[in-house]
C-alpha cells in the first residue's frame, strides 16, 4: 500500500509542537524491528513501543505522554514516509496482532424510545424555537423600521442579548447568526447591503417555521439544522448510507469560546460531504480522515434538500493516497453548483468549491483558463505557499466558498496535494 | 439599480421611507416579488431583503481578468532532495537544529540536488533574515525559487538578477550596504575598495570602520594606499581597523616603520620609552591591559606588527632557533605576527616551541594544524586550554582527530568532573562518521553529564544521517568545499 507524505501525517498531530518533536525521533536510526503489513505499522524507538492502526487510524505506545498520537507514532509515520526500507514490509508480531484484534467497545445499548414522550419532546422543541423565532421577527422588523444605519452605534450588547435569546430558545444556530450581523456591521463596504441580505434570510427561516409541517420533508430537515437543532447520531446512521471513494481534499480547523471546530470535506464521485467534528478543551479531534488520501466508505448524510453534512458509517480498508484530481474545470461551473445549492437550502452556510486548472496570481486570487478570478481568502504564509506550489503553473485548489470569496486548504500540483494551512 | 434602492430605504429606514420592491429583476424572482405583501412595510423589505439578497448571492459573477498571465516558474533542470532529506530540513527549520542549516544546505549543493517547491517560502524567510546561508541558499532553490524571488520584494535577492550596486551603495540599508561590499569584495577586490574610496569622506565613523573591516577579504598591497591614507583618519576607530588590516600585509609602509621601530630593541635588548606621535598614527595603543607593564606593552605590539622576515637577519638564526631560544615575552608578540601576518614557517616553528596561542592554527598547513591539535588531546585530554585549540582548528578536522575527540570525551564523562557545556558544540563540527563509536562509548552516561552527552549524541547522530541522505561525490564535493569556505567568509563578517 502507499504510505502516507509526511504532510498526511503532519495532519495527525494534535498541536504544532508534537510534529517538531516527532521529527527529532524520525531518523532511521532511532527505530529497531520497524515493519508494517495491510494493517498496522509498528517499531521501538527509545525503548518505547509504537503501533500505528492504519485503517482507523488508531495509535498505541508504550510512552507516558498523555498526547494522541504522540511523537513516537507520528515519527514512526514520518520515517516510514521518508525512508519506506526502515518499516519494511512483515508479518506482525504477536503482541500487534493482539493489539489490533483488541475488543472494540460496544457501541452503547440504547434504551428503547418511547416514541409518544419523543414526539411531545419534538413538539414542544418545535414550540420553543417558534416562540424564540417570534421575538426575532419583532426585532428584525423594529432594525428595518429604525434604519440599518441606527445599528451602527448599537453596542455589541444589542446583538449578543438577542443571540442569547436564541440560545435559550434552543435555536443556538439562529444566535451565531445574530452575532455575525454585529461583524457585518463593521466589515466596511457594501455593509447595508450584507446585513440586509442576512437579516432578510433570518426573516425568511421565520416565515418558513411558521409553516413548517406544510412544508417538504428536506426543508423542515434543513430548517432544523438552519436552528441548531442537533441530529442524533444515531438516527443519521440508520438512515441511507452512500458507499464511495471518497477523496479527502481539505480540513478547516477553528476555535471557537471552548470548542474546537473541525470540518472536514470529501470529495466522491456524485457530490461531496462535510464531516464535522467538535473537541472540548485540549482534546484531541478525530484523525481518522487524513487529507490527501482515498478512502473507500460508506456516508450517512444529514437529511436535507442539499445533502453535505455527513457522518462516516463504515470504512472499508485503508486509506490510499490520492492520485487524480477531479475539479470543476472553470469557475462558473462551480458557482452554478453553488446557484443550485442555495436554491435548494437558502440557509447553506458554506460549500465547498473544488476547481481544476486555475492558477494563483497576485493580489490573492486565482484565475481560471477563461481568465475568471475568484478572490482567496488566505494569510501570508498560505500566499506564498500556494505561489511556490504552482510556480505560475495550473493546479487544482480546494477551499470553502462563503461570502463571494474562497478560503483555499489544499493545492494539488505535481501529482500530490499540499495543505494549506 | 434595484438592489442598491433597496438598501438605500433599508439604511433609513421604513418609518421614514417606504420600501422599493422592485418588479422587473427577471422572470422568476419577479414572481415572488409580487406575492409580498406591500401593506406590511418591514415585512415587506426583509421579504425582497431575502429573496434578492439570495438572487445576488446565487448570480454571482466574478471578474474576469484580461490581462497576459505572468510568465510560468520555468522547468527545473536538477533532482530534489530525497522526502528524507527535506523531513531533516523540516527539523532545521523547526528550531533545534537551525544551527547546522548552512552545513545542510552545502551538502545540498555539492550533491547539485534541490529544495522542494513547497518547503522554499519557509527557506528564503529563513535565509532574509540569516545572512551568513544566503549564498549557499541561492545555489539549492531552483528556477522556482528565483521565480518566487522576482514575486517577493523580500527576497529579490534570490531572484539572481542583477545587482543594483550603485542604487544600493547610495541608498541603500547600512545592513544591505555591508552586504554588498562583501559580495563585492569577494568577487572583485579592487572594484569594492574603488567603490568605498568613491564615497569615503561622506561616510560616518561607524560605518568607515566596519568597512575597512570588510577589506580583511582579499587583502593585498592593492589596498595599501588607501589603508596607509586611513590612518589620518578623525577618528580612533577607523585608524585602529586601518592598522588592523596593514599588520596583515609584511610590505607595507606600516610594517617597514614597525620594523625600524623594533629591529634596535629587540637587537639591544631594550623596551621603548615613549609612545612617539608617529607611534601612535600607526595604532600603538598606550595605555596597557592590567597586570601588563606600559613600555613591555608597547613592546609587543611594536613586534607583533614588524614583518617576521626582519629577525632571521637581524637576529642570526632560522625561525626555528629564534623561537627556541627567545623569551616568553618575544615570542608570544612573534605568535601574534606569525597569525596576522598568516606565517606557516613561523607560526609552525612557534607551535613546537610551545607556544600556546591557538590562532596560530590558522597560519600553518591544514593537516599541520590537525595533527597539532590530534597530539594536545592524545597528551592533555579536553582541558580547557585544548578545547582552545580545538575551537581554532579548521574544518575538516577528519576521522582520525574526531575519534579522539570521541575517545577523550569517553574518558572525560567517566569522571565526576562539572560538565563543560562547550563539550557539545563538538558535535557540530567532528567528521560525522564517528557518530556510531561516539553512541557506543557515551550513550549510558547518565547523572550530570546526561544533558551534555545527550545533546552532543544527538546533533551528532543527526549530521551523520544528513551526510548519509546528501551524498557528495565527484566534482560536487569540491563545489560544496567552495561554499562551505564562503559559508565562513559570511560567517566572520
Amino acid at each position: 500500500m502507499a504510505t502516507w507524505t509526511s504532510e498526511q501525517v503532519a495532519s495527525l498531530a494534535p498541536d504544532a509542537s508534537s510534529i517538531t518533536a516527532a521529527r527529532g525521533v524520525a531518523g532511521p536510526r532511532q527505530w529497531a524491528g520497524a515493519g508494517h503489513d495491510h494493517r498496522a505499522a509498528w517499531g521501538r524507538c527509545r525503548g518505547y513501543d509504537v503501533v500505528v492502526d492504519l485503517s482507523t487510524p488508531a495509535f498505541s505506545c508504550s510512552c507516558p505522554s498523555r498526547k494522541v498520537p504522540c511523537k513516537h507514532c507520528l515519527g514512526l509515520l514520518l520515517v516510514w514516509a521518508s525512508s519506506p526500507e526502515t518499516v519494511p514490509e512483515a508479518p506482525a508480531p504477536a503482541v500487534v496482532a493482539e493489539w489490533l484484534d483488541r475488543p472494540r467497545p460496544a457501541p452503547a445499548e440504547r434504551k428503547p424510545v418511547d416514541p409518544e414522550a419523543r414526539a411531545k419532546r419534538v413538539a414542544e422543541r418545535a414550540a420553543r424555537i417558534g416562540a424564540g423565532l417570534e421575538e426575532l421577527d419583532l426585532w428584525l422588523r423594529d432594525l428595518v423600521r429604525q434604519g440599518l444605519a441606527s445599528a451602527q452605534s448599537r453596542p455589541f450588547r444589542y446583538w449578543d442579548d438577542v443571540a442569547a435569546r436564541m440560545v435559550d430558545a434552543q435555536a443556538p444556530a439562529v444566535g451565531s447568526q445574530v452575532r455575525r450581523m454585529a461583524g457585518v456591521v463593521r466589515s466596511g463596504e457594501g455593509w447595508p447591503g450584507r446585513l440586509l441580505a442576512q437579516a432578510g434570510r433570518l426573516h425568511l427561516l421565520v416565515q418558513a417555521w411558521r409553516r413548517l409541517d406544510s412544508l417538504p420533508v428536506e426543508t423542515q430537515a434543513d430548517l432544523r439544522t438552519a436552528v441548531g437543532w442537533a441530529w442524533p447520531s444515531e438516527d443519521v446512521l440508520a438512515g441511507p448510507v452512500v458507499r464511495d471513494r471518497w477523496a479527502v481534499v481539505g480540513r478547516a480547523i477553528v476555535d471557537e469560546d471552548r470548542f474546537r471546530i473541525q470540518r472536514t470535506w470529501l470529495l466522491g464521485s456524485e457530490r461531496a460531504a462535510l464531516v464535522l467534528d467538535f473537541a472540548a478543551g485540549g482534546a484531541p479531534l478525530p484523525a481518522e480522515l487524513v487529507v490527501g488520501t482515498v478512502v473507500d466508505a460508506s456516508l450517512a448524510f444529514f437529511p436535507g434538500a442539499w445533502p453535505q453534512r455527513a457522518l462516516v458509517a463504515t470504512v472499508r480498508g485503508p486509506a490510499e493516497t490520492l492520485y487524480e484530481w477531479r475539479g470543476s474545470p472553470s469557475i462558473d461551473v462551480a458557482l452554478r453548483e453553488h446557484a443550485a445549492a442555495l436554491a435548494a437550502n437558502p440557509w447553506l452556510d458554506r460549500v465547498p468549491m473544488i476547481l481544476a486548472g486555475v492558477v494563483p496570481v497576485g493580489g490573492r486570487r486565482a484565475r481560471d483558463a477563461g481568465g475568471t478570478t475568484v478572490p482567496l481568502v488566505m494569510d501570508e504564509e498560505g500566499e506564498w505557499l500556494l505561489a511556490t506550489v504552482s510556480g505560475g503553473h495550473p493546479v487544482g485548489l480546494a477551499g470553502e466558498w462563503r461570502d463571494g470569496s474562497l478560503r483555499p486548504m489544499s493545492v494539488w500540483a505535481g501529482r500530490r496535494l499540499t495543505v494549506i494551512p | 439599480m434595484t438592489w442598491d434602492d433597496l438598501v438605500a430605504g433599508a439604511l433609513v429606514g421604513t418609518a421614514r421611507r417606504p420600501p422599493a420592491i422592485p418588479d422587473s429583476v427577471s422572470p422568476g424572482v419577479d414572481e415572488v416579488l409580487r406575492g409580498i405583501d406591500r401593506d406590511d412595510p418591514e415585512g415587506a423589505l426583509l421579504q425582497a431583503g431575502a429573496v434578492l439578497g439570495l438572487y445576488r448571492q446565487a448570480g454571482v459573477r466574478l471578474p474576469v481578468d484580461e490581462e497576459p498571465a505572468p510568465a510560468p516558474s520555468p522547468p527545473e533542470t536538477r533532482g530534489y532532495v530525497s522526502p528524507a532529506a527535506t523531513e531533516r530540513l523540516d527539523a532545521i527549520l523547526g528550531g533545534g537544529y537551525r544551527s547546522v542549516l548552512g552545513e545542510w544546505l552545502g551538502r545540498v549543493a555539492g550533491a547539485g540536488l534541490l529544495v522542494p517547491a513547497d518547503r522554499l517560502p519557509a527557506l528564503l524567510h529563513v535565509a532574509s533574515v540569516d545572512h551568513r546561508v544566503r549564498a549557499v541558499t541561492a545555489d539549492v532553490i531552483g528556477e522556482r525559487g528565483r521565480w518566487l524571488g522576482g514575486l517577493n520584494p523580500a527576497w529579490s535577492w534570490a531572484a539572481g538578477a542583477g545587482e543594483d550596486v550603485a542604487g544600493t551603495w547610495s541608498t541603500g540599508e547600512r545592513q544591505a550596504r555591508r552586504l554588498l561590499l562583501a559580495r563585492l569584495r569577494a568577487e572583485e577586490p579592487a572594484a569594492a575598495r574603488e567603490l568605498l574610496a568613491s564615497t569615503w569622506a561622506t561616510e560616518t565613523p561607524e560605518d568607515r570602520a566596519a568597512f575597512v573591516a570588510i577589506l580583511a577579504a582579499g587583502l593585498s598591497m592593492d589596498d595599501e594606499p588607501f589603508l596607509e591614507a586611513a590612518l589620518d583618519d578623525r577618528r580612533k576607530e577607523v585608524r585602529q581597523a586601518a592598522t588592523g588590516q596593514l599588520v596583515r600585509l609584511p610590505e607595507s609602509r606600516l610594517a617597514a616603520r614597525m620594523a625600524e621601530r623594533s629591529r634596535p630593541l629587540v637587537q639591544e635588548g631594550r623596551l621603548p620609552d615613549e609612545v612617539d606621535a608617529g607611534m601612535a598614527r600607526d595604532g600603538i595603543v598606550a595605555k596597557p591591559p592590567a597586570g601588563v607593564g606600559a613600555r613591555a606593552w608597547w613592546l609587543h605590539q611594536v613586534v607583533a606588527a614588524t614583518p617576521l622576515a626582519t629577525w632571521p637577519p637581524a637576529l642570526g638564526g632560522s625561525p626555528a632557533d629564534l623561537a627556541g631560544r627567545a623569551g616568553a615575552p618575544l615570542r608570544r608578540a612573534w605568535a601574534a605576527a606569525a597569525a596576522l601576518q598568516g606565517d606557516g614557517k613561523w607560526a609552525g616553528a612557534l607551535l613546537d616551541a610551545g607556544v600556546e596561542e591557538p590562532a596560530l592554527l590558522a597560519a600553518v598547513a591544514h593537516e599541520r594544524a590537525v595533527a597539532h591539535v590530534t597530539a594536545r588531546i592524545a597528551a592533555g585530554g579536553l582541558a580547557p586550554a585544548v578545547l582552545d585549540f580545538l575551537d581554532h582548528c579548521p574544518d575538516p578536522w577528519g576521522p582520525a582527530l574526531s575519534r579522539r575527540v570521541v575517545d577523550a570525551l569517553g574518558e572525560l564523562v567517566k569522571r565526576p568532573a562539572r560538565p563543560e557545556p562547550r563539550l557539545a558544540g563538538l558535535a557540530a563540527r567532528l567528521d560525522p562518521s564517528v557518530a556510531p563509536v561516539a553512541t557506543d562509548a557515551l550513550s549510558e552516561h547518565a547523572g550530570r553529564w546526561s544533558d551534555v552527552v545527550g545533546w552532543f549524541l544527538d546533533l551528532l547522530t543527526f549530521r551523520a544521517e544528513m551526510y548519509e541522505e546528501l551524498p557528495v561525490t565527484g566534482p560536487g564535493g569540491r563545489s560544496c568545499q567552495h561554499l562551505l569556505l564562503h559559508h565562513r567568509a559570511m560567517v566572520e563578517l
